[in-house]
């Protein structure tokens, strides 16, 4: 068939589906331009932003399980118990476990501290709604969902000037910059570079450009209404790696911190804002 | 937390004969009937069913609702105060459950 | 199909768009949906008049079906209202809520989230004291996101 026939053939059927459709000539598939289509997305965003973030509900649920796993004698840096703008300088080192640990690394060591668990129940623990939606409330969500509220409206401010917290930036980048994979796939494969890279109708932030690293983490955990729960950064990064045809992502992992040292320290400055909304 | 908590945000203060937006978050899955891809079985549909919005013990709204509305639903509706009162939100799902909210606003 | 026979075609089937609402009142409804407002209202589509102090806010493209956010606001006097009904024409079931308003509610307004099967026509209906229909509607085209 010639290509002239099949545009046709094509459009012919864009108007025919305009007549089934209810009203909207203007607006059969196709008929949009990307620029327009992205717009329109940006609009969709801006209204689910609206009213309450139903993530909010997870704060109740964290306060309630911090006093539960005992947490309130958890140090997040700034002294146990004290998690009013803990969540703007992780991550940090912590002498008490010889480590660079980022806010989910370090829930997890105190969980396994103060509330007896081991790092397999942890594990569990924090994976309790992945792959679930609609009806699954964790308390691990909870817990991240209040700390980091409880540091809303502060600005991040990581201390690249530590060196074992630069280390850990600098292995987070190259990692971010490392094409492994069967699918040769990195993080900046869709989120680096000053050009515009774009899923669909959705621009994707970047690295590389100024803020955007920052608007992007300092809303989460974020609420996900097509799962109706909301994701920590830790499961972000797994779903990512997943996607990206990575081996198997473990939370709390060196890896997690020095991604989260990366993201976090090019973010410095930003508002936290948590939670966000989103597809 | 279980099924049935939430948020219920008004203003705190407002001035007599305002409108003001009642605007409520409730934890449910508002879940549609079902086959579950595993067993094949039916699953039966978990939704609220009824949303009383009350004032001063009267009351202002009823909304009825099934699994069209979102999982976790939001929802705002619009209150006339015209003195100091409690909202009260009485809600219910298709399983029993029965739960209620109560938020202040203060007429100034 | 040659150009000119597509060019004709297209000729026909714009002409069939624009006569349509005039042949067919009810253009644009679904069974099912006829079915839903005999059921709870007690009326047909074609009945229910399309007026313009009836607001329905809606994102003209969503990302999710799971969850698009609907507003519905008038500027019709609260007391001259008696219910408001939210529908999508193309959902297993059109109804998706209903709120019995009364004046103490000092304004029509409903705001919540809503979920879609798919492209379809939202419409918010009310039913006002003098026992007649009124609404907005607005199509809301449900598109898959990007990365999940």
């Amino acid at each position: 068939m010639k290509k002239k026939t099949l545009l046709a053939l094509f459009t012919a059927g864009a108007v025919a589906g305009g007549l089934l459709s209810t009203k909207a000539f203007a607006q059969v598939e196709g008929e949009l331009t990307p620029e327009q289509e992205m717009k329109l997305v940006q609009e969709y965003n801006r209204f689910l932003a609206e009213g309450i973030n139903p993530g909010e509900v997870w704060y109740e649920v964290g306060k309630e399980a911090i006093k539960k796993y005992n947490l309130d004698k958890c140090d997040l840096g700034l002294g146990p118990g004290v998690f009013k703008g803990a969540m703007t300088q992780l991550p940090r080192y912590f002498a008490d476990a010889g480590k660079v640990m980022d806010l989910e690394t370090r829930v997890g060591w105190c969980l396994q501290k103060h509330a007896g668990m081991t790092q397999d129940q942890v594990l569990k623990f924090v994976r309790h709604c992945w792959g679930k939606t609609g009806n699954c409330v964790s308390e691990y969500d909870g817990i991240i969902m209040y700390l980091t509220m409880e540091s809303n409206g502060q600005k991040i401010n990581v201390n690249l000037k530590d060196p074992k917290v630069k280390r850990m930036y600098d292995i987070g980048k190259q990692i971010y910059y490392a094409r492994i994979g069967p699918w040769d796939f990195n993080c900046a494969t869709c989120h680096a570079g000053k050009q515009e890279v774009r899923i669909r109708a959705t621009r994707l932030w970047s690295a590389d450009r100024p803020g955007e690293a920052g608007n992007a983490v300092s809303i989460f955990p974020k609420y996900l209404v097509r799962w109706g729960l909301p994701m920590t950064m830790h499961y972000r990064y797994s779903e990512c790696m997943r996607q990206m045809r990575w081996p198997e992502f473990i939370p709390h992992s060196d890896l997690a911190v020095a991604l989260s040292a990366y993201l976090y320290g090019t973010a410095n400055g930003t508002e936290i804002k948590a939670p966000g909304i989103g597809r | 937390m279980a099924i049935g908590a939430g948020i219920l945000r008004v203003p705190k203060e407002a001035k007599k004969g305002e409108v003001v937006r009642v605007q409520m978050v409730i934890t449910h899955p508002m879940s549609p009937p079902r086959k579950d891809p595993a067993t094949g079985q039916e699953v039966p549909p978990h939704t609220l069913t009824k949303l009383e919005l009350f004032y001063n013990n009267r009351l202002v709204s009823t909304v009825n609702m099934g699994a069209g509305i979102s999982a976790n639903p939001f929802m705002a509706i619009a209150l006339k105060v015209d003195e100091s009162g409690v909202v009260r939100i009485a809600y219910e799902d298709n399983k029993g459950g029965k739960w209620d909210r109560t938020a202040e606003i203060k007429v100034t | 199909m040659n150009r000119r026979k597509f060019l004709a075609l297209s000729a026909m089937a714009v002409m069939g768009l624009t006569l349509a609402p005039t042949l067919q009142p009810a253009f644009g409804s679904t069974p099912r949906l006829e079915e839903e407002l005999q059921k709870r209202l007690g009326v047909k589509l074609a009945q229910i008049k399309e007026v313009g102090e009836v607001k329905l806010t809606a994102p003209t493209i969503a990302e999710s079906g799971a969850n698009v956010p609907i507003t519905v606001e008038s500027d019709i006097p609260i007391d001259r209202v008696e219910h408001l009904w939210v529908f999508v024409d193309k959902n297993p079931i059109p109804w998706i809520a209903d709120v019995k308003l009364t004046p103490m509610n000092g304004q029509v307004y409903f705001s919540t989230r809503i979920k879609m099967g798919e492209t379809s026509n939202v419409r918010a209906i009310l039913k006002l004291k003098d026992g007649s229909y009124v609404m907005a509607t607005k199509e809301v085209k449900v598109t898959a996101g990007g990365c999940g």
